[in-house]
């Protein structure tokens, strides 16, 4: 198990009239090595539980495990460092993290804070930086001069150079354009793929969500209401409209199909695999 | 960063919060007066019952002005090594080697602690209750008078209110900045000299840049709303006076003379 909570909760605001109980007695176990999708409603508690990921907020009750670390509610917990090593966050909107004169001495912050050294640092962040699609010639360039996209993903190869074990994401494609978005997906499909990191990402995109995620973990008002297989809980009608959810573009489409007699199997993810089957159909 | 509870506003409905901040205004500016008048102890006691009662009519926990209070602590037990060390005036309480301590450090220090503790009382009791636009209404209707002089009573309001409207969005994102950088391994509580530079570095330089981004786009927003300084602007609500605000400032009032009168008397 990568990541452990033993009922987690957190309140804003503790001592004040208009205190908010963001989490509510959260249990969840993430195993290792896959790729879990957080979603929810605006305000249903997702940044505030994937804080917890980097103990930036400390629960009020419970107590979490992240791999060989453990935050316990009330205590002064030891280690920080090292966890926020293990676990990279990339938060909303990081490009205001930014502050170094050129986009590779940003990018090599993260790894030289976590004890590499500065060469190696560099080499990381290059490394990094060119998997995100930043090329050579802007290396030297004041991150400030940069596009919003581009800043986007200086900021998020700053986290990636320090090869994390877990990588989170806090809606890291808001904002970005399409080919932006799909880049960051089949970045971190390769990194869990090719590289093993468990990748935990915060989304309000179920179509991106539908195609690359395991498992999905649904919030609600400061509690986690399912947490399982997400083409199980896209395929459950009843789910769906429980928790007021938008279907997934493909699984509309493929509902459409099965209407008319197509035989669809409910594994399919992508587009392509959808037009794949129904060549097969239609072949046989 | 939220941790900073002096200054802060809390909304509940107190009967504080609905007394007019011109009147707030007025009373606190007279009750912090009244602080610094009296000589003797007892004096004290009637202005502590008046900060007790302030704290109970805006809904204040206990726990919240505690809170508050925390940072003069240091500053009294700085005061008082400095007192203890110049003051030599009357008896002396306490002697290791050549030091004597005298009675006299100890009740000014004690004395400028306890107005220091009653100003900040009533200081959040006003900025507590009061939405921080209401009171720059009241600092402008106040200094309204200085408009004959050509003073810019306005734009200088329209100023105050903007820093004051900024100061929780700021602090907002310099949290959320700083939680960043922790993640990127800075420690901000401790660390070498050089390692504590560039920490704050890290946080500075991405909180200035969105802090002229905001006003760059405040100017814009501005702009297009048709804000021009200077031109005459009329106002969607009026503050208006009520009963209460009435006692709440012939009390201050009367507590000023009474301070004034114990001092003159005594
Ligand atoms: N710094 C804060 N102080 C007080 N309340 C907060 C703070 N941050 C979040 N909250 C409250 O906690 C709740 C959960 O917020 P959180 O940011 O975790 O939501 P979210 O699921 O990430 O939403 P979104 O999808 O909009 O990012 C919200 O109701 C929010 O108002
Ligand atoms: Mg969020």
């Amino acid at each position: 198990m990568a990541i452990r909570f033993t009922k987690i909760s957190y309140i804003y605001d503790a001592d004040m009239p208009y205190f908010h109980n963001a989490l509510k007695s959260v249990n969840l176990e993430i195993a290792e090595g896959r790729i879990t999708a957080l979603i929810g409603e605006t305000g249903s508690g997702k940044s505030t539980l994937v804080q917890h990921l980097n103990a930036l907020l400390v629960p009020h009750l419970g107590r979490i495990e992240i791999l060989d670390h453990r935050i316990e509610a009330g205590k002064r917990n030891k280690g920080l460092k090292q966890l926020r090593r293990d676990v990279g966050l990339v938060f909303q909107f990081p490009e205001y993290q930014l502050f170094e004169a050129t986009v590779l001495d940003d990018a090599a912050f993260g790894p030289m804070r976590f004890g590499y050294s500065k060469s190696e640092a560099k080499k990381r962040a290059a490394d990094a930086l060119i998997s995100l699609g930043i090329t050579k010639e802007l290396f030297d360039r004041n991150p400030m001069e940069l596009s919003g996209g581009q800043k986007r993903r200086v900021a998020i190869a700053g986290i990636l150079a320090s090869d994390p074990k877990i990588i989170v994401l806090d809606e890291p494609a808001a904002g970005l354009d399409p080919a932006g978005t799909k880049l960051l997906e089949e970045l971190f499909v390769s990194l869990n793929r090719e590289r093993g990191k468990t990748i935990i990402v915060v989304s309000h995109d179920n179509d991106m969500v539908y195609s690359c995620c395991d498992d999905t973990v649904l919030m609600a008002n400061g509690s986690v209401v399912y947490h399982g297989d997400t083409l199980a809980l896209f395929n459950d009608r009843t789910l769906i409209d429980e928790n007021h959810l938008l279907v997934p573009r493909l699984v509309e489409l493929k509902n459409r199909l099965q209407e008319k007699g197509f035989k669809v199997p409910s594994s399919v993810r992508t587009i392509d695999d959808l037009a794949r089957e129904i060549a097969m159909e239609c072949g046989s | 960063m939220n941790r900073i509870a002096f200054g802060k506003y809390i909304p509940t409905d107190s009967p504080l919060h609905r007394l007019d901040p011109r009147a707030k205004l007025a009373a606190l500016v007279l009750l912090v007066v009244s602080v610094f008048v009296p000589v003797s102890w007892y004096c004290y006691i009637p202005l502590a019952l008046t900060a007790f009662l302030a704290v109970r009519l805006s809904y204040l926990k206990l726990r919240f002005v505690a809170r508050t209070l925390r940072p003069i602590l240091f500053l009294m037990l700085f005061l008082f090594v400095v007192n203890a060390l110049t003051l030599k005036r009357g008896e002396v309480i306490y002697e290791i080697g050549s030091f004597q301590l005298y009675s006299y450090a100890i009740s000014f220090t004690l004395r400028i602690g306890a107005r220091l503790f009653l100003m900040i009382v009533f200081t959040t009791c006003l900025t507590a209750t009061t939405k921080p636009l209401d009171l720059n209404l009241a600092i402008e209707y106040i200094l309204r008078p200085l408009g004959l002089l050509r003073f810019p009573v306005h734009e200088v309001a329209m100023m105050i209110s903007i820093a004051l409207r900024f100061i929780p969005t700021l602090s907002m994102e310099a949290g959320r900045i700083m939680n960043a950088q922790k993640s990127r391994g800075v420690d901000f509580e401790d660390g070498k000299l050089l390692e504590k530079a560039s920490a704050i570095l890290s946080l500075a330089i991405p909180l200035f840049t969105i802090a002229f981004e905001r006003a760059y786009e405040l100017a814009d927003a501005m702009e297009a709303r048709g804000y021009v300084p200077g031109e005459r602007r009329t106002r969607y609500r009026k503050l208006r006076y009520c009963s209460g605000d009435l006692v709440l400032v012939l009390f201050s009032l009367l507590m000023l003379a009474a301070m004034i009168l114990s001092r003159v008397l005594l």
